[in-house]
């Protein structure tokens, strides 16, 4: 593993001589253009090599963590269609990607609803405020009552706690936009429902995002600590269960698609984020 | 100081005025902290005729309340007292046969300058095909036929505000408002667009009414038929002048007699306003 670091390291620092010599100007830019991956992986391979150090040395006690090799081994036998994984991650991406839907609509469509009319803004004020500090898991309870102990409680559970982000970055945000927008599409003809689809809403989509990438995050957060409650199958009652038989490689192998998964989805949204807010190029310094 | 109307909703010709406001008032009522229950009068015995294919240039101090005024017209602010008729008849609200042109564009900045300017008629259910050749040919009009597929935020402020004026002319509107168009320019650019603006006015069938708002005396000679000067706040009208500068109009127009006469007097009666506001 070091011995391969410092081989990326010589070569990242060859292909600079070589640029610098002046022979291949084009390599300069697209090396630079790449120079957040280069660093990416180097940071990516210490980080799998504390990993292993910490493991193989004993500074981290073997029994509770695995090696990456054996981790990594685990991981690809279980997601091939025959694995013991595989079959886990779909009833928990379904799960969290439904959630995820439900709350990205109420959010934003009750977002835009309570961010445009300052009276229903301080009506709810106090009642918002409440439900959005309180923890999840003590709303738990009172899923379970409503929705019973299948799916459903856990679509709501996600939906619940990804809700939040959405919603309020979505009032702030419609908050946010320009009055004069508003005034020119009212002088153009507009009526209400046209100035939400097509002043209000685009204007405040870049202001939107980070609420809907948090809220991401908080999606599978929640759907992993609803599976925990009690499910059959998905990732996060595997994990769990990978523990409770001691299958630590298997534990960790469990967490590391579940990350994959946030990674996965995370690059997702920053792409749309990207193409719904391209317009802003140039307007600010994104 | 012709027609400084007050009772009259007609012209001496017989026809209703294509714009009317008589002993218009607004009072804005201030909420917020520290304001108590104070009331601010912006417009207060506001009276102004406008006939059909007049350029109308409105003058004042700031804070006189001309955009207030303006605000009213194009329907985004509503009125106290008096009445403000519209072909006649009452306005309440935003009205489809008024253009608005705002001092910094207020285009969307997420629409292309094409979508831009097709916006109004999109708003009026015109079918793609038809909005695209309309919105081809103002922006022809207005010397932006290769800029059409640019975002707003990539031209020049003198091109955004020709595309403010192009989407504000898409569909065609009677009455065409201007509040301060050219103030963020510079003055090239401002003459420029001057020139410009009455071309496109001289140019289209069927002249449209204009009212626009300005704080600069030499912009409303070398545009307009009649200047209306307001007073300070509470603003209402002081006088009404001519402007008996032929048309088409060019650059040599601002370097008249006329012309040089017409300043003196307006810039007169606007000293006197800012000196009785001092």
């Amino acid at each position: 593993m070091a011995n391969d670091i410092s081989l990326q390291t010589a070569t990242v620092k060859a292909m600079l001589v070589r640029d610098a010599g002046g022979k291949s100007i084009p390599s300069i830019q697209s090396l630079l253009k790449y120079d957040k991956y280069i660093y990416g992986l180097l940071g990516l391979a210490f980080f799998v090599f504390l990993w292993w150090f910490a493991n193989s040395t004993g500074v981290l006690n073997p029994k509770f963590l695995s090696p990456p090799q054996t981790v990594l081994m685990t991981l690809i036998a279980g997601v091939l269609p025959d694995g013991d994984i595989w079959p886990e991650i779909w009833p928990s991406l379904g799960r969290g990607l439904e959630g995820f839907a439900i709350a990205l609509a109420l959010g934003i469509l009750g977002g835009i609803f309570v961010g445009s009319f300052t009276l229903l803004e301080k009506v709810l004020a106090p009642i918002l405020l409440f439900f959005r500090n309180l923890s999840i898991l003590a709303l738990f309870p009172v899923f379970l009552l409503f929705f019973g102990i299948g799916e459903e409680s856990k679509i709501a559970i996600v939906a619940w706690a990804s809700f939040w982000p959405i919603f309020i970055s979505t009032t702030s945000a419609v908050k946010g936009v320009e009055r004069i927008l508003i005034n020119a599409a009212r002088t153009l003809g507009a009526e209400r429902p046209y100035i939400f689809a097509h002043v209000v809403l685009p204007a405040a989509v870049p202001n939107i995002f980070p609420g809907i990438r948090l809220a991401a995050s908080y999606a599978f957060t929640a759907l992993v600590a609803a599976e925990y409650l009690g499910a059959t199958e998905g990732l996060g009652i595997y994990i769990r269960a990978s523990q409770e038989r001691f299958e630590i490689p298997s534990m960790y192998a469990g967490i590391l698609v579940l990350g994959l998964i946030g990674v996965a989805i995370n690059l997702v949204l920053t792409g749309v984020e990207q193409r719904v807010t391209r317009w802003q190029l140039g307007i600010t310094s994104r | 100081m012709t027609q400084l109307v007050t009772g009259l909703t007609k012209s001496a010709t017989g026809n209703a005025y294509k714009l009317y406001a008589g002993d218009l008032g607004k009072t804005f009522r201030q909420v917020g902290h520290g304001a108590g229950t104070a009331a601010t009068e912006v417009l207060k015995g506001f009276n102004l005729a406008i006939q059909e294919g007049e350029f109308v240039a409105l003058l004042g101090p700031s804070g006189c309340g001309k955009s207030t005024f303006l605000n009213i017209i194009a329907g985004l602010e509503d009125f106290n007292e008096g009445r403000l008729l519209l072909d006649g008849a009452a306005v309440r609200g935003v009205s489809k046969t008024v253009g608005v042109v705002f001092q910094n564009y207020a285009l969307f900045p997420w629409l292309s300058v094409q979508k831009n300017v097709e916006a109004g008629l999109r708003i009026r259910g015109v079918p793609a095909r038809e909005r695209h050749e309309i919105a081809s040919r103002v922006l022809r009009m207005v010397g932006l036929e290769e800029f059409t597929q640019h975002l707003p935020h990539r031209l020049s402020g003198g091109m955004r505000q020709r595309v403010a004026i192009a989407r504000a002319l898409a569909y065609d509107p009677e009455v065409l408002v201007l509040d301060e168009p050219f103030a963020a320019l510079d003055a090239q650019t401002r003459e420029f667009l001057q020139n410009e603006l009455l071309r496109i006015w001289e140019t289209v069938g069927r002249k449209k009414t204009i009212l626009f708002v300005t704080h600069s005396i030499d912009e409303a000679i070398f545009l307009a038929d009649r200047i209306a000067v307001m007073t300070k706040r509470p603003g209402k009208i002081k006088s009404v002048i001519d402007v008996n500068l032929s048309r088409p109009r060019d650059d040599n127009a601002r370097a008249t007699a006329e012309y040089g006469r017409i300043r003196r007097e307006v810039a007169a009666i606007l000293q006197e306003e800012v000196e009785l506001g001092k």
